[in-house]
């Protein structure tokens, strides 16, 4: 009954107090994964030191590209929303889903080499080098997926006219989710394809 | 109309293009790590600030809605 009553009380609140609320919900879970994140990074540097497997350079940094470039989008497509700007708002998230899925098909296809007929070049049993790359780039990559997920669940709404200029809270937290997703490879692109030596020799 | 609201967007982007570009070409060159992570530090910044809007939680009725 109790908790009834606080979740009466909850939707009793104004719009403004309850966004309030609910940001700070979203940021206390986003910082208890980058703990996670973190973890993962410590991981990284702790097995491999001032080494690192030899990556292809290009790839890592096309992955780079793609996520910078969704990350514009998705606040494109916040922006817009914020000022009725319905159009927009679907063709900028519309866009953020595909690079996401373009993304996702770079690691997987590539950088796990699903997609390369020689198949991949490190694998998950290679040693340190083998656990760490799919290690974080698996972790970020069901993240990258969940935000995709995400952004059409708000894109599909949006064109079903949910959301204003006045209301949009659940497009302001795919939003964050999505640059926090981004936010993480910020600091696995350095951790993984550029700092340290390249290992020769197996 | 590709007015003001979407300008802070584009000059985000190009900054963090910027940082991208000047830590692939540390890597290529001196592979000094403090220097590569400071670029993240800065990209995270701009993120977190121009993109998360994390100043939203002390001023809310910035951007509010």
């Amino acid at each position: 009954m109790a908790v009834l009553e606080t979740s009466t009380e909850h939707h009793d609140l104004p719009y403004a107090e309850r966004v309030r609320l609910n940001r700070w919900g979203l940021w206390l879970f986003l910082i208890s994964e980058s703990f996670m994140f973190a973890g993962l990074l410590g991981a990284r540097f702790y097995l491999w030191g001032g080494l690192r497997p030899e990556l292809n350079q290009a790839l890592g940094l096309g992955l780079t590209a793609l996520l910078l470039v969704s990350s514009f989008f998705m606040n494109r497509a916040e922006v817009a929303i914020a000022h009725d700007d319905r159009a927009e708002f679907l063709r900028s998230a519309l866009i953020t889903a595909l690079l996401g899925t373009l993304f996702l098909v770079g690691v997987v296809g590539f950088e796990w080499g699903l997609f390369l007929p020689e198949g991949p070049h490190i694998r998950p049993t290679d040693g340190a080098f083998g656990a760490v790359v799919y290690g974080l780039t698996g972790f970020h990559a069901f993240h990258v997926l969940t935000g995709v997920l995400a952004i059409l669940a708000v894109w599909n709404l949006g064109r079903k006219g949910h959301f204003s200029a006045e209301r949009h809270w659940g497009v302001e937290a795919v939003a964050v989710y999505w640059h926090f997703v981004d936010l993480v490879w910020v600091f696995f692109y350095p951790a993984l394809y550029l700092i340290g030596q390249v290992a020769t020799g197996g | 109309m590709q007015s003001s609201p979407y300008v802070r967007g584009w000059v985000v982007l190009l900054g963090l293009a910027a940082l991208t570009a000047i830590e692939y070409g540390i890597a290529v060159t001196s592979a000094a790590v403090v220097p590569m992570l400071l670029m993240g530090m800065f990209k995270a910044l701009l993120i977190l600030e121009y993109f998360m809007h994390v100043s939203r939680l002390w001023s809310p009725e910035e951007g509010d809605h």
